[in-house]
């Protein structure tokens, strides 16, 4: 009576239904395995070199990579890479806090078995953009073998990452992409390669964030103008590999590569709008993105640009408290006062429950004018629009206590 | 009054002596010390100094000298002997000889975390050396997290993290892998049963992601005291550890006295609530303002055992007076925790989340209330009142359930008999293979490389057919899916499925309230169904079985429900047998299938039936471990209905008997009978682990069954019912000599013992 491990393994599993489904069952493995095998790695090694891929010797053994070249002339969406020649990188390089040319760009994207950093997260496919000549290349670099990872990785140290200088172009890279190139290095026991981070989630949000419902690459492409036609949605890329894996025709993998060369070019492209937002050359109508322009030089000390920035987001036909209210404070901090006060004025008598203007208002009465009646009026009116007894109205309690005495000293001076 | 001239007062009063029946005392001991190790680092010698500390117990000095001669070592010395520092101090001593050494250690839960986590920094600020200990769970903000995988010396943490946060992103916790020194288990006597199978294969996990890190930690355990901590320890890290359990620190006198409530109806053999009997005879040690806890069984114990107290004492008492159970907020319990601690609060009732390592000083007294279902667990109770110097009392009230009066008769159990034994059973299948998978999502698996067990190629193979792995053409198996295989797994049940019970009464805030497996769910939440939980009723409304969700709604009702199941059990697997004279034992693998059929309403107090409906839910199957015994028919001369009932008495008995051998609790274990058994043709009793794959219970079962059924034997001919009563031979059944026939089969098992086994 007694079972097999693998049968009471079974029966045992059926009875919890912890899989999903039937385990499926490969064919028994033929009799002259050796020779089996052999001929299917040959037989695969046949399908790769047939489909362009090259076969790359590195120390770790080999690997597989397919080179696409686009003349620079090609337009993704609205724009031909060759837009990337005409831009000022300095704000780029700025962001980047690195050293930025045409030639150390790497535009950085991966395909993984599953989401999530865990260990057990395999990129399967790295793929990285790069300018050489008068082409934009995309290097895609296939594990088409669990066994062939190493090499990929050594690959891509020896070759576009290898760069000291280079700027790895992301979206989303920061939090994803690169730490998992990273967790994929320690898992081989090769050290950590560390290149400076061009992120472009981080600026697309703070220009976009209100345009579309979430920032994605695809969405922020698609206001580029950028179709998609046939794309394979990212999330059966994992399913893909598995069948590949499993024995698939490379066929199968088609869609992801085309897929994720898409998302190479697109990163191009987003790079292009931002770039070109940041140099000015981009002109925006709506407030946020303007905003978002302003906050940069304004961080980088750029005040002319960053003061051109501002009056366009607070003209704007969208502009709204946050636009104004920055705007002034960066008119306060520049010296320009009488600007800074009829702009508080106006906030005032718009948004009648802030009591941020009138404090401002009463600050600058109090300190710069010495006018202490209209700053005495300003604080008052500043406390009607706070909580009682908050932390707020304390401060203003304060101001005023502090305004009064000055207001007695004031009298007492002149009646003396 | 002092608690001598209480105790004094108690010996000599003869009512409570009648009932007392055991008083035992423990002398008071000297401590034993040693020298501080010479070799220990200046600075940690010097925060000893600070804390005036110039010499140890010599339980930590032993440990010290194992750890020093590299061993993995296991300290199961009692409360309040000083473990903690057999461990910070190896620790702390490495950290300042070599800052890049990392230890980790773990607790079952946050709550004794934190705890710890307050003595260590203690410690740490009295060193010259900078010293990072960070605790890791569940709570930490996300921001703290980088900082703490790279600088942490010490990492805090919890079984369930390390399971499904800290060893599946291993890579980022590079720094901490390949520098650890020690691992650090407290309270190891927790990691038993199901949850100790799962912690095991944790660990081997762990041992495996340092093995690549090229670092190997040594193992400290520390123990409440059990039967077997070596054995437990040596399970849980798959290293033979070194066990330190002579404790050298100097112990007060001790008295333990196991109380048994008076008779107040003779002639029904009613004995005084246990409550009403401890509220009694804790008013008396507050009263003389003795520093007393309480244990009971239930939350709401908790709050009618402390307003009956508080309601006792002089009005300047009643505010030191506090009950404590989970389900209080985290504020309110650190601050009762201080409060024991510092002798503000006087009395506090609890359930056993007071049991575990919570600091809270020592008191006087500790009554426990009813047994907690473990020997261990009652030790561990009692030594909450214990100090270094003077005396304290440990009491134990019984109350009227068939298994307490068993202890009162045998209170040698109690009082010196070893405490039992922690079981695991990490090599249970499914659990295994669980792990497996989270191992493979790890780090890929060499196809000769071993998981604990032999069959672990022929596993891995199993994994890579069902498309789970992949053997890539290195030849190693690798992670295919695209999830996270941790996240299906919870270390606290063996069944992946649990079907969690939530509270709708509320319907705009639904609540948990609880969880419970399927197996169990089909009699106990199907719709219509009584739902009982914490002494409050709910009725289910809904139970969706395919997404694993029962929804309940609180009633106010007088009357529970019981549902009958039709069982068909399939022997599977006959391992072994063991032949006796008129019953032969059986031990195995069984396949269980289950239909609940009807259920009936009964009224509580009167156990009336009030109706009944029908259950409309599918079969259900358990593959699972199980011990049988066959009956011959001519034992009973009686008709098939009343071999039924002394089947069904006999199973209730022995699941009692089991748990108490075996340490588990009674719902670790299902019975089944059969009349006429389909395989044997005669009478059979099936008791079976209730876990999917077994977890080894009934396997020691049927290998203890001497002990275990002699037991059994005393539990049902001490039982002071005539008939039998539902506290020894269970509920539901109406047979005149029931108790006489099961008595005979119990017998009947013995009496067969010095037969060869086959």
């Amino acid at each position: 009576m007694a079972r097999s491990l693998l049968d009471k393994l079974r029966a045992l599993e059926q009875s919890v239904r912890t899989v999903a489904s039937e385990p499926v069952m490969v064919d028994e493995p033929s009799e002259s395995v050796d020779t089996g095998q052999i001929g299917a790695i040959a037989a695969r090694d046949e399908e790769l070199l047939q489909a362009g891929f090259r076969r790359m010797e590195t120390d770790c053994g080999h690997c597989w990579c397919r080179t696409t070249s686009f003349d620079v002339c090609t337009k993704h969406g609205e724009r031909p890479f060759f837009d990337v020649l005409n831009l000022d990188l300095a704000p780029i390089a700025k962001l980047a806090k690195a050293p930025v040319s045409m030639a150390n760009l790497r535009f950085y994207d991966t395909e993984t078995n599953g989401l999530g950093l865990g260990s057990g997260t395999l990129p399967f496919l790295h793929s990285v953009g790069y300018f050489v000549d008068d082409d934009f290349c995309v290097d895609q670099y296939f594990v088409d073998d669990y066994g062939n990872e190493a090499a990929v990785l050594a690959a891509l140290q020896a070759g576009p990452l290898g760069d000291q200088d280079a700027v790895v172009v992301t979206f989303n890279g920061k939090s994803f992409d690169w730490p998992l190139l990273q967790n994929r290095r320690i898992l081989h026991q090769m050290p950590r390669i560390d290149r400076p981070q061009l992120d472009l989630l981080h600026p697309s949000r703070r220009l976009w964030k209100g345009v579309l419902d979430r920032v994605s690459l695809a969405e922020v492409e698609s206001l580029l103008g950028v179709e998609r036609i046939d794309d394979l949605p990212g999330r059966e890329a994992p399913a893909r590999y598995f069948e590949f894996v499993g024995g698939a025709s490379f066929f199968v993998m088609e869609d992801v590569f085309r897929h994720n060369l898409h998302d190479v070019c697109s990163l191009v492209s987003v790079f292009i709008a931002i770039a070109e937002a940041l140099s000015g050359h981009a002109v925006y109508v709506s407030a946020r993105p303007n905003l978002a322009i302003a906050t940069w030089f304004d961080a980088w000390h750029d005040w002319e640009a960053a003061d051109e920035a501002y009056r366009r987001a607070a003209a704007a036909d969208d502009a709204d408290w946050r636009a104004f209210w920055l705007f002034s404070l960066f008119l306060k901090r520049r010296g320009l006062w009488e600007e800074a006060v009829r702009l508080w004025q106006e906030m005032e008598a718009t948004y009648v429950t802030q009591p941020e203007p009138l404090i401002e208002l009463a600050k600058y009465y109090e300190h710069r004018t010495a006018d202490l009646h209209a700053a005495k009026q300003a604080t008052l009116l500043a406390l009607a629009r706070v909580r009682p007894a908050s932390g707020e109205a304390a401060a203003m309690a304060h101001r005023l206590d502090r305004i009064e005495r000055k207001l007695a000293r004031q009298i007492h001076i002149d009646l003396a | 009054m002092v608690l001598e001239q209480l105790l004094e007062e108690w010996r000599r009063d003869e009512a409570f002596a009648t009932q007392v029946a055991a008083w035992h005392v423990a002398p008071a001991r000297l401590g034993r010390f040693r020298e501080i190790p010479k070799e220990l680092h200046e600075d940690v010698k010097q925060a000893l100094l600070t804390r005036g500390i110039d010499r140890l117990y010599s339980h930590q000095a032993e440990c010290w000298d194992a750890l020093a001669v590299g061993r993995d070592i296991v300290v199961a010395t009692p409360t309040a002997s000083g473990k903690t520092l057999c461990y910070n101090l190896p620790v702390l001593d490495q950290i300042c000889r070599d800052p890049s050494a990392r230890a980790l250690y773990i607790f079952p839960t946050k709550a004794l975390a934190q705890d710890q986590v307050a003595e260590l920094n203690d410690w740490i600020g009295r060193l010259q050396t900078q010293v990072q200990s960070f605790t890791y769970d569940g709570d930490t903000p996300v921001h703290a997290r980088q900082r703490i995988r790279e600088a942490g010396h010490i990492v805090v943490t919890n079984p369930d993290m390390l399971h499904a946060a800290i060893l599946p992103h291993h890579t980022k916790w590079l720094r901490l892998f390949e520098n650890l020194r020690y691992v650090v288990i407290d309270e190891a006597h927790i990691y038993r049963g199901v949850f100790g199978s799962h912690v095991a294969n944790v660990l081997r996990r762990l041992q495996r992601i340092c093995a690549f890190y090229g670092s190997q930690p040594q193992f400290i355990f520390s123990s409440a005291t059990i039967a077997n901590p070596g054995e437990l320890t040596t399970r849980l890290c798959g290293r033979e550890t070194t066990v330190i359990d002579e404790s050298g620190s100097p112990e007060g006198e001790r008295h333990t006295i196991v109380y048994n409530p008076p008779i107040v109806h003779p002639q029904l053999g009613l004995r005084a609530s246990s409550l009403q009997t401890a509220r009694r005879l804790a008013r008396r040690l507050l009263d003389a303002e003795i520093s007393t806890i309480a244990f009971v069984k239930t939350r709401t114990q908790v709050e009618v055992l402390s307003s009956y107290l508080k309601a006792d004492a002089r009005e300047r008492l009643r505010s030191r007076i506090v009950g404590y159970r989970g389900g209080y907020l985290p504020n309110e319990r650190r601050a009762i925790e201080r409060g024991l601690r510092n002798g503000d609060i006087l009395g506090v009732v609890s359930t056993n989340a007071l049991e575990l390592g919570v600091d809270i000083g020592s008191l006087q007294a500790a009554i426990t209330v009813g047994y907690p279902g473990s020997i261990a667990s009652i030790r561990q109770q009692s030594g909450r009142a214990g100090r270094r110097k003077g005396v304290s009392l440990a009491l134990f009230v019984a109350n009227a359930s068939a298994l307490d009066q068993y202890l009162v008769r045998h209170p040698g159990a109690l009082l010196e008999g070893s405490p039992e034994a922690a079981r695991i059973y990490p090599d249970n299948l499914l659990i295994l293979m669980d792990h497996l998978k989270c191992s493979a999502y790890e780090l890929p698996f060499a196809v000769h490389e071993s998981f604990a067990v032999e069959t672990t190629a022929e596993l891995l193979e199993y994994l890579a057919d069902a498309r789970v792995l992949h053997k890539g053409g290195d030849n190693r198996y690798h992670w295919m899916a695209d999830a996270l295989p941790s996240h299906g797994v919870s270390l606290r049940s063996a069944a992946q499925e649990n079907v969690v019970i939530i509270d709708e009464t509320d319907a705009a805030r639904p609540i948990v309230i609880g969880e419970t497996d399927r197996f169990s769910a089909l009699t106990t939440l199907h719709e219509e169904a009584i739902y009982l939980h914490q002494g409050k009723s709910y009725q289910v409304e809904k139970l969706d079985l395919d997404n694993g969700k029962a929804y309940v709604r609180a009633v106010d009702c007088d009357y529970y429900t019981d549902a009958e199941l039709a069982v068909r059990l399939q022997v599977l697997d006959e391992l072994q047998h063991a032949q006796g004279v008129g019953v032969i034992h059986r031990t195995g693998e069984v396949a269980v299938n289950a239909t609940p059929t009807l259920f009936k309403k009964i009224k509580f107090d009167t156990h009336e039936n009030l109706g009944w409906g029908r259950i409309y839910l599918p079969e259900a199957e358990l593959h699972t471990a199980g011990y049988w015994c066959t009956f011959e028919e001519r034992l009973l001369k009686v008709g098939p209905d009343a071999w039924e009932s002394a089947l069904k008495g006999f199973g209730h008995l022995l699941k009692h008997a089991v748990a108490l051998h075996c340490m588990c609790s009674v719902s670790d274990l299902h019975a089944a009978v059969q009349v006429r058994d389909p395989l044997y043709t005669q009478p059979t009793v099936y008791v079976y682990d209730a876990y999917p794959g077994g977890i080894g219970i009934c396997e020691r079962a049927f290998r203890d069954r001497d002990l275990i059924l002699q037991s059994a034997l005393d539990m049902v001919r001490g039982c002071a019912c005539e008939w039998g009563c539902p506290g020894c031979v269970g509920p539901g059944n109406e047979e005149e000599q029931l108790k006489q026939m099961v008595e005979k089969l119990v017998a009947r098992c013995l009496d067969g013992r010095q037969l060869q086994e086959v």
